[in-house]
């Protein structure tokens, strides 16, 4: 269909919210690869990756696109397709930023995430890799630096200047600061052992519903997650065992998420694994995490089997303050909906929700949970497609390609599914919103496999019951990022509440701008903050429709 | 005799080339691809009616694989039928049955549909359908249909904690309840039934009566991993920490088998001649202290062995280990008359007369053995 005509369908109502398109920076199509369309082996199924932030300080918020490679270049030792930042205008715009940006090396990209290392006022850059991972220094908005230099081409083994450790398989990561010690620390999500020597693809013997697939990740190693103690100067230390994030057994790990789950003023980390148990890792406030997944009710479906986790959205669907875990899963599963129940533990609650049942016959990867028609009630979208392209073969109850769905939170607390936006299945994976075209609604940028990324603008008019609030922290006391301030905008007679942080869930890093639907509400009664030092500050009487940059009360 | 019995016990049936394609092709096929009889064609069909000469043969093939869990041969049976009579109705029944087996539901619905569509009058047979549509997460055409089920035939347990399950799901759990409820004054002993109480008690925060009905089911089927895994989540509600570490070791040690055993069944269904994957099953179940499994699984092995005396063997030595002794006599006999020339057989029967003091037979199986040593020789 065309475009515009889309658009306009969109803007009165009667289309999806959303209008996508391959994403183009002035002429340039943006593309990523992973692998090849046949998807012969496991390590060609995750996609690229994303990460928002505004890296050149304009204000504006730009993307970092993570590119992935081919078997055929990792046999050839030749490096991943380059990843590229796109600085946003601040309208929906991109242009290719210039080489004083570029980010050069890697072996296979995968994700990231971006957050102030160095604490010197900008935004720094982190890359997962299939291979070493690589921190990109913020050199003042000019452009980055990279921290490999010096490092012996043939040592692969660790990115010494830094402290990042590692030559494993990592997908999602995130920062936060689990001590408040006012330095940015890391976790890194690890997905397994794969050894392209070892590899095994269709017809070396994996099966799935009867169709031969390529192996994994059943049968191979996986391994842990690590944790990293930021030492506030870009350098890092792996504290992995001695702050005990460490289970018994490692897990498949592809989905981060941080967030207070008990809300005791310190920040908890969860984590979706591949067809194991999920993990929640509480915080002990004492430097060191207990994992809790079972005991709060977060590690299994209701049918107490473990799901083939990938993405992971939170937020406050019930409107009770606390924050709801979302976490996307294989087709043949539901995708759970873990509610807060009590103070501090969940209950799986997706079919009650009506999230549980259209999931099943898709797999799903990217989500988001904010509140994209700006009605006030929290919405949730799932980017879905498979990881065999055999799901087209008579049988899978299910297809590689798929639609994605938007589910439109209600007063009730239970959602309604939309198709997220016009034009055919494809297959998707990482996702993050933003705000990108300033215009007061969230948009949300995906990866698409074997195809361009796509960006999907929301086309949601604001007007008089559609209006919306958003914010940037910035902490004094703590570190600047503001990441764990917990957040709570009181419009009428309810409270609308969020948390900062800066990963989207899987292999993408979310910029850690807030943002509220309000609904018909002209204006918020209050915006209450804790802040990471433990400081709560209140602000009266905000207007609507504003992007409102808070700092810190000093005292 | 049925007609279908004594098919089954003549020599091999063959079948034109047609139905006789790889195993692997008939995985790639679809039921879409069936032809539609004329409307009506099948109006006067009836299940105990033996069916018309033509198809019988296919018919005879698809229960023989089936009863020996060859569930692509049994597919390839009733293509081959149904080709040739289209929308013949027990073909698409059996052919939903196996597509349901085969966990390919979007295929056992249009098979089930389409037995309904011709078929109408057997409505009872279908309750499989809706296990499908729930399965699929269409919890409302399930809901339906375990309803149109129910009304035909009202104590069927499992179509009742179907129903149960499709108002949890959509969120009335009080009807649940009550469904599920009625499930166990049907089958008293109903784990999953006393399971999912529990679950809907505990998702309602009523966690006391949650706990009666988690031990309830953990009791009636004290190898399945889920109540445990209910049982250490209510536990850590109430703060029975030591309780709830207890039962999340025995739900980690139990899902830990049943993971396997999932992967293990899943590749019976495509080839269930693999002896290995059934000696895998058997350490499975006996990890899990399951030996009423251990026993379901050897005769499951025997049906595509049935030579083997070393299941009958250990079927017998399974029997005496659960202190069955009328089943151990049982065996023993069955062994008895198919022992021949095995030593292994022999052997083992020796040792159970021995056991029973019964002197007679004990001096037969010395005898035996001392038979086929001579021969041997």
């Amino acid at each position: 269909m065309n475009p515009i005509l889309l658009l306009a369908l969109s803007m009165t109502g009667d289309g999806p919210l959303f209008v996508a398109a391959d994403m183009q920076a002035g002429e340039e199509l943006v593309t990523l690869t992973c692998g090849t369309p046949a998807k012969d082996f496991i390590l060609e199924v995750n996609g690229g990756g994303l990460i928002v932030n505004d890296f050149n300080l304009d204000g504006h918020l730009d993307l970092v696109t993570v590119n992935g490679s081919t078997i055929e270049r990792v046999r050839a030792k030749e490096p991943a397709l380059p990843s590229v930042l796109w600085l946003g205008d601040g309208k929906g715009g991109f242009r290719r930023a210039g080489e004083e940006w570029a980010l050069p090396g890697g072996v296979w990209g995968m994700g990231g995430c971006a957050g102030d290392v160095d604490a010197d006022g900008d935004p720094d850059l982190f890359i997962t890799e299939w291979g070493r991972n690589r921190l990109f220094l913020n050199d003042g908005g000019k452009g980055f630096i990279g921290t490999e230099e010096g490092i012996p081409g043939g040592d692969n083994d660790s990115l010494k200047s830094t402290g990042l450790r590692g030559n494993r398989w990592s997908t999602s990561s995130a920062f936060l600061d689990y001590d408040a010690d006012g330095h940015l620390d890391l976790v890194v999500v690890n997905y397994l052992a794969f050894h392209l020597s070892e590899a095994r693809g269709p017809g070396d013997g994996c099966s799935w519903k009867g169709h031969d697939v390529m192996c994994g990740p059943e049968g191979m190693v996986p391994v842990h997650d690590q944790l990293f103690r930021g030492n506030g100067d870009g350098t890092f230390e792996d504290v992995s065992q001695s702050s005990g994030f460490r289970p018994d057994n490692a897990c498949f790990g592809l989905g981060v998420m941080t967030l207070d789950y008990d809300r005791d003023g310190d920040t908890d980390i969860y984590i979706s694994n591949d067809s194991m148990p999920n993990h929640l890792w509480e915080n002990q406030a004492d430097g060191t995490f207990k994992e809790v997944g079972l005991r709060r009710g977060v590690s299994h479906d209701s049918n107490g089997k473990e799901q083939a986790g990938m993405g992971i959205a939170c937020g406050d669907v019930d409107g009770d303050g606390r924050a709801d875990l979302f976490v996307t899963n294989f087709s043949g599963e539901r995708n759970s909906l873990y509610r807060s129940s009590r103070k501090t533990s969940f209950r799986e609650r997706a079919d009650v929700s009506r999230l549980g049942g259209p999931s099943i016959q898709r797999l799903g990867w990217g989500t988001g949970m904010w509140d994209y028609n700006l009605d006030g009630f929290v919405d949730l979208f799932v980017i879905n497609g498979h990881v065999y392209p055999a799901a087209d073969r008579p049988g899978t109850d299910t297809t590689y390609a798929q639609a994605d769905q938007l589910f439109l939170g209600s007063k009730e607390g239970r959602f309604s599914e939309q198709a997220l936006s016009d034009g055919p299945d494809w297959v998707g994976r990482a996702a993050v919103s933003a705000d990108f075209d300033g215009d007061g609604d969230l948009d949300i940028v995906v990866v698409q496999m074997d195809g361009p990324v796509r960006y999907l603008t929301n086309t949601c008019p604001v007007g008089e019951q559609t209006n919306w609030l958003a914010l940037q922290l910035k902490a004094s006391r703590s570190h600047p990022d503001a990441i764990g301030a917990q957040v709570s905008v009181a419009v009428g007679e309810r409270v609308l509440s969020g948390e900062v942080r800066n990963t989207a869930g899987y292999q993408a890093g979310a910029s850690t701008r807030l943002h509220f639907g309000l609904g018909a509400a002209q204006k918020v009664e209050r915006i209450e903050i804790q802040w990471p030092s433990g400081h709560t500050q209140t602000i009266l009487g905000s207007a609507a429709n504003q992007f409102l940059v808070i700092e810190e009360e000093s005292k | 005799m049925s007609w279908i019995a004594q098919a089954l016990l003549a020599v091999s049936v063959s079948l034109p080339l047609q139905a006789q394609e790889a195993e692997k092709t008939i995985l790639d096929r679809s039921p879409q691809e069936w032809s539609v009889a004329q409307e009506g064609r099948w109006k006067d069909w009836d299940a105990d009616v033996t069916p018309p000469e033509n198809v019988r043969p296919y018919l005879v093939q698809a229960i023989q694989s089936y009863r020996e869990g060859h569930m692509t041969g049994t597919l390839e049976a009733l293509f081959g039928l149904l080709a040739i009579e289209p929308d013949y109705p027990s073909a698409l029944h059996q052919a939903g049955v196996v597509y349901f087996r085969l966990r390919r539901y979007g295929d056992a619905i249009l098979a089930f549909e389409r037995y309904l569509h011709v078929a109408p009058q057997r409505l009872g047979d279908t309750r499989a359908l809706a296990h499908c549509y729930y399965t699929l997460g269409r919890y409302g055409e399930a809901q339906a249909h375990y309803e149109k089920v129910l009304a035909i035939n009202p104590e069927s347990a499992e179509a009742r904690r179907g129903y149960g399950l499709c108002f949890m799901r959509l969120g009335d759990p009080e009807r649940a309840l009550i469904e599920l409820r009625t499930v166990l004054e049907i089958e008293p002993t109903h784990a999953n039934a006393a399971t999912w109480i529990a679950q809907v008690l505990f998702d309602e925060d009523r966690v006391e009566e949650a706990l009666e009905a988690g031990e309830l089911a953990r009791d009636l089927d004290p190898y399945e991993p889920r109540p445990w895994f209910l049982l250490s989540q209510i536990y850590y509600v109430l703060d029975r920490d030591e309780d709830g570490d207890g039962a999340k070791l025995r739900f980690d040690d139990l899902n830990r088998i049943a993971q396997e055993l999932r992967a293990a069944e899943a590749r019976l269904l495509y080839d269930p001649t693999q002896a290995g994957v059934y000696q895998r099953l058997i350490s499975l179940h006996r990890q899990a202290g399951n030996l009423r499994e251990v026993g379901s699984t050897l005769v499951r092995w025997l049906k595509v062995e049935p030579q083997s005396m070393d299941i009958r063997v250990a079927m017998l030595n399974l029997a005496e280990e659960m202190g069955d002794p009328d089943r151990a006599a049982a065996l023993a006999d069955g062994l008895h008359k198919v022992a021949g020339d095995s030593e292994t057989a022999w052997f083992a029967l020796l040792r159970y007369y021995a056991t029973q003091r019964d002197r007679v037979k004990q001096i037969e199986a010395e005898g035996e053995l001392a038979r086929i040593k001579a021969a041997g020789k």
